[in-house]
């Protein structure tokens, strides 16, 4: 189980802590960012494989995050969250697999735990 | 008299003519006579002497004479002459006979004078007897001298030397003078005779001559004094170079102002020194020397005594004298001269008139034209000159203007006036207004026709656009009101009389204030006034009151009407009805105040569900953690539980903020497409039109109705977007079958029948380039950050996904147009219902003839308050607090309906009024409003609407309380 490399980005921090509280026991190395500019600044020294992004934060969105994303190419997949409307996540997997970024998943917050841990342990 | 005194003396002259002729003819007379006396008398002495000496001779040879031979002859002579001594020699005539005696002259014979004795001697040397002493002297010939007696005598004597006598012979001077006297008075006295009746037959010839001489003078004379032309005779001096003044006459001395004793003998050139500048001396010169009369034309002549125009005519009488006629032509000068100015001013006005002017015949040909009118007409003056009006006045117009035309001829009319077109010369309508008036003759008879024609296709056209701009204000759909100065109303278009109810003949000469309800706060007004006031264009909303009581809402744009001059010359104000728009914008005001809401609690929702992500897993964690381990699993547990009930209290936050998504349904464009129209009418502003064109009988479809929609609001969002300006939207479906041919250029599209939804905008359209890139995600015409850029691939997402096809057709500037086109599925019926009637219908309860008071201190809620009452039919009185609500009532006569807010400022809450209200008013009824929970606010019966109300609830409750 080598290379999980989990990178979060949720500009509530209690948010990135309970996922890295599920995530580390599955044996993913995670790296929490609290908003898009810190994503941007850090996700090449980390390589991450899964990206767990909230749609909703303070500086960047979470579409624009995924453009962003998209244009420079990434192997990570992408799980979206939000607490907004579902559509809101849903739009953004579909963009994202549009932009060629997919597979992508949709997590609704507030988010299970054990919807979670079967997320985190899929192939 | 004088004549007559020169006809005298004519007679005295010829008298003395007479005289001296006569005279002359008497001495002539009497020397002649004397003269033959002499010869007589010589001859006689002479013969007397011959003879003597003949008988001495003879008796010296013959005689015996005692006293010898001398003595006898001497006797016998002396005997001879004593019988004939008289004979031829008449009275005093004698032959006497003497001889020297030595100093003594003895006389032998004598024959007279006997008285005398002449025995003594007569001394030699006395002065006596001269012609014998001559004689004795020896000497012959004839004298008048002394004789011996002293008598003055004519004598002849002679000699007698041979016998040594002397003889005389003799007569008396006075002998002879006394003969020729008597012969003279004969004379005379036949001259007198002679003279006096000459002169007497003269003076009757000539006195009708000189009668008709003094007529003649004194009619030549009354003639030259009374003619009215002044006239001087001069006679030329210093050899013509200069004429003296030899008559004047009265005129003449009225128009020199000088009388004529001043004048006569003066010098012309000192009197007149102006004579010789104005060159009448020069003139007068030549016609002096020619004799040709000579006219010098009227000329102003100016000396230091007297000016004015004068003529003069010079011409020159026999008598070498010149006659100068001048007269004072002064008046007649300046009367000409008027006449001249005159001539020349109508001259002139008529050439340069800035209309054109006209003479016409009788026949219609033009006699005379001006610059203007060949202008106004195109044609020069020689080509109108040789046509008539007729030819080229407009067919249309001929007619009428014959007639009036003929009217003018027959007497009928004085003038006539009519506007009219002329063809211009290069075929162009040229609009004048022609005046016309007739021109006769002394009798009576029609000369020409003075026409003025003026060009008034400015007018023409001005009116047109007057017309134009009246209609445009006369049928404008806003409110049009013109006031003057002072504010009075001067002009209102019928739409202002349609929502005021007042008529024009109400409201002209009104203030604008009669519409004022009272609602408005009074520093509204005052600011009105001040930016009107300084020139600029007030902009506003006034709560107003019609004819009948109703309030209305009216947005006013209000701007000063300047004059060239920027002086104030008025107001006008448009104003638009919003009373409709202002209850839908307080409805979308709702509507936006639920998205805000909901994008709140979607807000919260995010945030909440953030929480209770990880509240819950935090919980999760910890219940994985302890296990069943009592009594923390419990806890635990009930933590979970009330983390998941926040969670679906999040969950219908959501469902709030947004509907939840729906399954693909099937469904009709017709109804998806009509369900929306009113949302986008009411959400995409009164700018935009939104027009609907479905088809009948369209087919069914397999959609996710919320999606379907969705994206027509997208579509919707962008056409609004693209018509900045405002513009019409236009839905429509149809039923489409895209053929092999359409579908062979779209690779992902079958061929088939479709259903098909168009969304059109006539916005500002897009370029090619843009259209091929309008479908990929975040591409965005739109600033940054006012789109998404996702909206058409969300669109274009979901068509694809519905097995459909989507195309667009846009041109810059005409705007643009989606179609969307779904499968149509199989015909089965749908058990898709009718649509949802939107809330707030129309309840039957009015409030016609009710009065209302809105007790409100929040502004914006009063006003949509009292609008929804007011279209209820209420008559509504407003209040912001306590003491307004108080004097409202202190004034009013009745009061129905009394809705209040419970939170009042000024220490007065809405119970008091409401007891207040109920004290003056015993049947009114009572609504309360609280922004607060009704809880809160309970109290009694009175009913209670909670803010936020909607327009249906406040019908409602109002009509329940009517009921």
């Amino acid at each position: 189980m080598a290379d999980k490399r989990l990178l979060i980005c949720d500009d509530e921090p209690a948010v990135g802590r309970l996922l890295r509280a599920v995530a580390e026991p599955l044996g993913y190395d995670v790296l929490i960012t609290t908003g898009g500019a810190e994503l941007q600044s850090r996700i090449d020294g980390f390589a991450p494989t899964l990206i767990m992004l909230d749609m909703v934060m303070p500086d960047l969105d979470g579409n624009e995050i995924i453009g962003w994303l998209a244009r420079r190419g990434t192997s990570a997949r992408l799980i979206v969250m939000s607490g907004y409307h579902t559509d809101y996540a849903d739009h953004a997997k579909v963009l994202a697999e549009y932009k060629g970024l997919g597979p992508v998943m949709t997590l609704q917050k507030p988010i299970d735990i054990a919807l979670l841990r079967s997320v985190l342990t899929q192939p | 008299m004088t004549d007559y005194r020169r006809v005298f003396l004519l007679i005295l002259i010829m008298a003395a003519a007479a005289l001296i002729v006569g005279g002359g003819a008497l001495a002539v007379l009497y020397q002649g006579g004397l003269e033959r006396d002499r010869v007589r008398l010589f001859d006689l002495v002479h013969s007397n002497a011959r003879l003597l000496e003949a008988l001495a001779t003879f008796d010296q040879r013959y005689s015996s004479y005692p006293q010898g031979a001398q003595a006898g002859s001497i006797q016998q002579f002396i005997n001879a002459h004593r019988e004939f001594h008289r004979r031829g020699l008449g009275d005093s005539g004698e032959i006497t006979m003497a001889r020297r005696d030595g100093d003594a002259i003895v006389f032998l014979m004598r024959h007279r004078h006997a008285e005398i004795d002449l025995r003594e001697p007569i001394p030699w040397s006395s002065p006596l007897a001269e012609p014998m002493r001559r004689a004795l002297s020896g000497r012959s010939g004839t004298m008048i001298g002394i004789d011996y007696v002293g008598d003055r005598v004519v004598a002849a004597y002679h000699w007698v030397p041979v016998l040594g006598v002397g003889l005389v012979a003799k007569v008396d001077v006075t002998e002879i003078r006394r003969r020729f006297f008597n012969d003279a008075l004969t004379i005379a006295l036949i001259a007198f005779a002679t003279t006096a009746a000459a002169a007497a037959l003269f003076y009757r010839v000539s006195e009708p001559i000189v009668r008709g001489l003094r007529e003649s003078e004194a009619r030549f004379r009354q003639l030259f004094e009374n003619m009215g032309s002044g006239a001087a005779v001069f006679a030329a001096v210093d050899g013509g170079r200069d004429f003296v003044f030899r008559d004047l006459n009265h005129s003449g001395e009225a128009i020199a102002r000088i009388r004529r004793d001043e004048v006569i003998g003066q010098r012309v050139t000192t009197l007149f020194p102006g004579v010789r500048e104005v060159g009448l001396l020069t003139i007068m010169e030549r016609v002096w020397r020619t004799g040709t009369a000579e006219r010098l034309p009227a000329h102003f002549y100016q000396d230091d005594r007297v000016a004015g125009w004068r003529d003069n005519v010079v011409y020159r009488l026999p008598t070498g004298e010149v006659v100068v006629l001048f007269d004072d032509v002064t008046e007649r000068k300046v009367a000409e001269e008027a006449l001249a100015e005159s001539e020349k001013r109508f001259r002139s006005t008529f050439e340069n008139a800035a209309v054109g002017i006209a003479h016409v015949g009788i026949d219609g040909r033009w006699l005379r034209v001006n610059d203007r009118l060949c202008a106004i007409v195109g044609y020069s003056r020689q080509e109108l000159l040789t046509r008539t009006f007729q030819d080229i006045t407009h067919p249309d117009d001929l007619a009428s203007d014959l007639e009036r035309f003929a009217l003018l001829m027959g007497g009928e009319i004085r003038t006539y006036a009519m506007d009219k077109r002329y063809f211009h010369k290069d075929g162009h309508i040229v609009w004048v207004q022609l005046t016309t008036a007739l021109q006769r003759d002394e009798q009576g008879q029609p000369l020409y026709c003075i026409s003025i024609v003026e060009d008034i296709g400015q007018r023409k056209r001005a009116e047109t656009e007057m017309r134009r701009l009246y209609r445009a204000i006369e049928q404008s759909p806003a409110s049009i009101v013109m006031t003057d100065v002072a504010g009075n109303i001067i002009y209102v278009n019928p739409r202002f009389c349609e929502v005021t109810g007042y008529g024009r003949d109400e409201a002209l000469g009104q203030n604008p204030r009669i519409l004022q309800s009272g609602n408005t706060d009074r520093a509204i007004y005052e600011q009105l006034w001040a930016t009107i006031s300084r020139g600029e264009v007030w902009n506003g909303e006034l709560l107003n009151r019609k004819k009948n009581g109703e309030l209305y809402w009216e947005l006013a744009s209000i701007a000063p009407v300047k004059d060239d001059g920027n002086g104030v010359i008025g107001f006008v104000a448009v104003k638009e009805d919003i009373t409709e728009r202002r209850a839908t914008e307080a409805q979308l005001r709702q509507a936006q105040k639920m998205q805000a809401i909901g994008q709140l609690t979607g807000g919260i929702a995010h945030d909440f569900n953030n929480l209770l992500t990880i509240i819950i897993g935090n919980l999760q964690l910890l219940g994985e953690g302890i296990g069943n381990q009592a009594p923390h699993a419990g806890r635990i547990a009930d933590a979970m539980w009330a983390a998941q009930r926040g969670g679906e209290l999040t969950h219908r936050l959501l469902a709030f903020a947004r509907r939840q998504p729906l399954k693909p349904t099937r469904a009709s464009l017709n109804i998806v497409a009509r369900g929306l129209t009113d949302l986008l009418r009411r959400t995409l502003g009164a700018a935009i039109t939104v027009r609907e064109n479905l088809a009948a009988d369209l087919p069914e479809v397999l959609i996710d109705t919320g999606e379907m929609e969705r994206a027509l609001v997208n579509l919707a969002i962008n056409a609004r977007d693209a018509m900045g300006q405002g513009g019409t939207l236009t839905l429509e479906t149809d039923i489409v079958e895209l053929d092999e041919d359409y579908t062979r250029a779209f690779a992902d599209v079958a061929p088939g029948r479709y259903a098909m939804l168009a969304v059109s905008d006539t916005g500002s359209g897009m370029p090619a380039d843009m259209l091929a890139h309008i479908f990929e995600p975040f591409f965005t015409t739109k600033p940054v950050g006012a789109g998404s850029g996702l909206g058409l691939s969300m669109v274009y997402g979901f068509v694809k996904q519905s097995g459909g096809h989507i195309s667009v057709y846009s041109e810059v500037g005409r705007g643009t147009t989606f179609k969307l086109f779904f499968p149509v599925v199989g015909v089965e019926a749908s058990a898709t219902p009718a649509e949802a009637e939107p809330a707030g219908a129309i309840s039957p309860f009015r409030g016609d003839g009710l009065v209302a008071l809105v007790v409100e201190d929040e502004e914006k809620l009063r006003t949509i308050a009292s609008g929804i009452l007011a279209d209820l039919g209420f008559r509504v009185l407003e209040a912001e607090s306590g003491d307004e609500a108080l004097r409202h009532a202190a004034r009013e006569p009745r009061l129905d309906l009394l809705f209040t807010d419970l939170e009042l400022p000024g220490g007065m809450p809405g119970s008091e009024v409401a007891v207040a209200m109920r004290r003056r008013f015993s049947e009114v009824k009572v609504l309360r409003t609280t922004g607060y929970s009704p809880r809160q606010a309970a109290a009694g019966d009175i009913p209670l609407l909670a803010k936020p109300y909607t327009r249906h609830d406040l019908i409602q409750r109002v009509a329940a309380l009517f009921r």
